[in-house]
């Protein structure tokens, strides 16, 4: 399955991902190599959608804390 | 009189408290109702008859003795299989896995044995947790329907009453989908406040812990024993000490609760499931609370944050696993696993920086309308068929999918999110999920245990086998 599906993404050849698997380490069964192409191809994509966020001077949360400012003395 | 595996735990433990039943006997209740419903449901990995049998020898010694351990000495409660137990198979519902049997107890499991909980068994588990598989386990109120997941014995043994309560984890939605599903109630707690030490992980950041139980009461205690501190989970926060159950039935006049109607009762969500939901809200408005509608048009964007950094943190945690077990994984799980290791480095930062955005953005909607929590449907439908649960709707989107994309924001936010049953329909289970303040767990439950207080929902049996 695949939890983001975006029909318009530019869709990676199962060539690419057994070559991006290579490339890693990573030997991949035959048959996983159709629903990976079709399963990264949705996920390359769906990180597009974060362009609509202005991460402008944003750091990453490395170490997560949920505590919001005023519980977090 | 009621059958001992129908009470809930407050009511059990006061009759053991009070010498009215033994721990053996309601262990033994509890084992006879395992084996009625285990061939309709598949709950269970694993059922500790022998060793639960032991402990309820020696909890109810100690009770002959003089030793209370509190209110869940000798309570029978399922854990999901990928927590560790001592010297007790753990498999993670993995062949993977298979045979491992680990040398310690996870954190949740010593501070159950220390309250005097007796661990009934291990309860069915997504392998891994994914939730990508498909697991023996079946709805406990249609067994041709799906049970949620990944904690998915956790949800429906409790709804069967083959436990009292069972340990759930949720990395996006794991403990109140199948709470929800199976018509029982479910907390994701605050990141930090309950130790994963010895949990099989997902997502360092995303993991949690948590309790799923009849009722909110129960659900509360359950909290109260879980909660605190553990230097081995390297996300455990020191959180001042609470009392869960000390407001359940105070009331919600003067509480503000938030609704935001584009995502979380938007497209995907069953109009069924909204108009049942809607009946809390108008409760709620009926008892003093006050309704306040909020927009977030970000809440759509939590699935592509959570998925970007759940992806790579699974496929590394894997990483091995995929090397030198790959047979033995469940191809979806495998796929997902390698899908972790081809994601761009770049897109787990961007998605890091995003998480922080959106925390803010959560915040600022609780701050500026002053909410005590937003309120919504737990799940955007019933429990679907199992042959349904990869049908895609008109929108493109799967059942398991919808249900991902509207959990995972209290994952990504770390905030605790409790689900509560609500009525039924199409003869299924609906939940509202409450999510609240960091750390307020305890208005959530005033809120959830207020609305149980006038409902019957948790005292409803699927199966009267």
């Amino acid at each position: 399955m695949a939890y983001i599906r975006d029909t318009n993404a530019l869709r990676i050849s199962p060539d690419t991902v057994v070559a991006l698997a290579q490339a890693v380490g990573l030997s991949l069964p035959p048959e996983d190599v159709a629903p990976l192409a079709a399963a990264l191809s949705d996920q390359l994509a769906s990180i597009a959608l974060l362009d609509q966020l202005d991460l402008t001077n944003v750091n990453p949360v490395l170490e997560f804390d949920p505590r919001w400012p005023e519980n977090s003395a | 009189m009621t059958a001992p595996h129908n009470l809930t735990i407050s009511e059990a433990g006061g009759l053991i408290a009070g010498r009215s039943i033994s721990v053996l006997e309601l262990v033994e209740d509890t084992l006879d109702r395992i084996e009625r419903t285990e061939p309709l449901v598949h709950a269970y990995a694993l059922v500790l008859q022998e060793q639960a049998r032991e402990n309820a020898r020696r909890l109810d010694r100690e009770l002959g003795s003089g030793v209370y351990r509190g209110p869940l000495h000798g309570i029978p409660v399922g854990v999901k299989d990928l927590c560790y137990t001592k010297d007790i198979p753990t498999e993670a519902g993995s062949r993977a896995l298979a045979g491992f049997v680990p040398t310690y107890d996870a954190a949740v499991v010593e501070r159950l044995r220390a309250a005097g909980a007796v661990i009934i068994g291990k309860t069915v588990t997504h392998e891994f947790a994914y939730g990508v598989n498909v697991p023996p386990t079946r709805n406990a109120w249609e067994y041709e329907h799906y049970p949620g997941g990944s904690s998915a014995g956790s949800g429906v043994a409790v709804a069967m009453r083959s436990a009292f309560a069972a340990i759930g984890t949720d990395t996006g939605g794991s403990i109140r989908e199948p709470a929800s599903l199976n018509g029982v109630t479910g907390l994701k707690p605050t990141f930090g406040l309950v130790s994963r030490f010895g949990v099989v992980p997902m997502s360092a950041s995303l993991d949690h812990v948590g309790p799923i139980a009849r009722t909110v009461q129960d659900c509360a205690m359950l909290l109260q024993v879980l909660a605190g501190y553990d230097a081995r989970d390297s996300g455990s926060i020191a959180a001042p000490p609470v009392d869960y159950t000390a407001n359940l039935r105070e009331g919600v006049r003067g509480m503000t609760i938030g609704v935001e109607r584009g995502f979380s009762f938007g497209g995907g969500v069953w109009d069924g499931v909204k108009t049942v939901v809607e009946g809390v809200l108008a409760e709620m408005t009926g008892w003093g609370a006050r309704i306040v509608e909020v927009e977030m048009p970000t809440l759509d964007l939590m699935a592509a944050v959570g998925l970007a950094i759940l992806l790579p943190d699974a496929g590394a945690f894997h990483r091995r696993t995929l090397r030198e077990r790959a047979s033995d994984l469940d191809p979806a799980t495998r796929v997902m696993f390698e899908l972790g290791e081809l994601a761009p480095a770049t897109h787990y930062v961007t998605a890091l920086r995003a998480r922080s955005v959106l925390r803010n953005q959560m915040r600022a909607l609780f701050e500026t309308h002053h909410l005590d929590a937003l309120l919504s449907p737990t799940v955007p439908t019933v429990a679907v068929l199992m042959d349904q649960v990869s049908w895609t709707d008109q929108t493109g989107e799967d059942p398991m999918t919808g249900a991902f994309r509207h959990m995972i924001s209290a994952n990504i936010t770390g905030q605790p999110a409790l689900t509560v049953p609500c009525g039924f329909y199409a003869g299924l289970p609906v939940g509202f999920q409450l999510l609240g303040q960091p750390f307020g767990e305890a208005t959530l439950f005033r809120l959830a245990g207020f609305y149980e207080g006038h409902h019957g929902w948790h005292a409803m049996t699927p199966n009267p086998l």
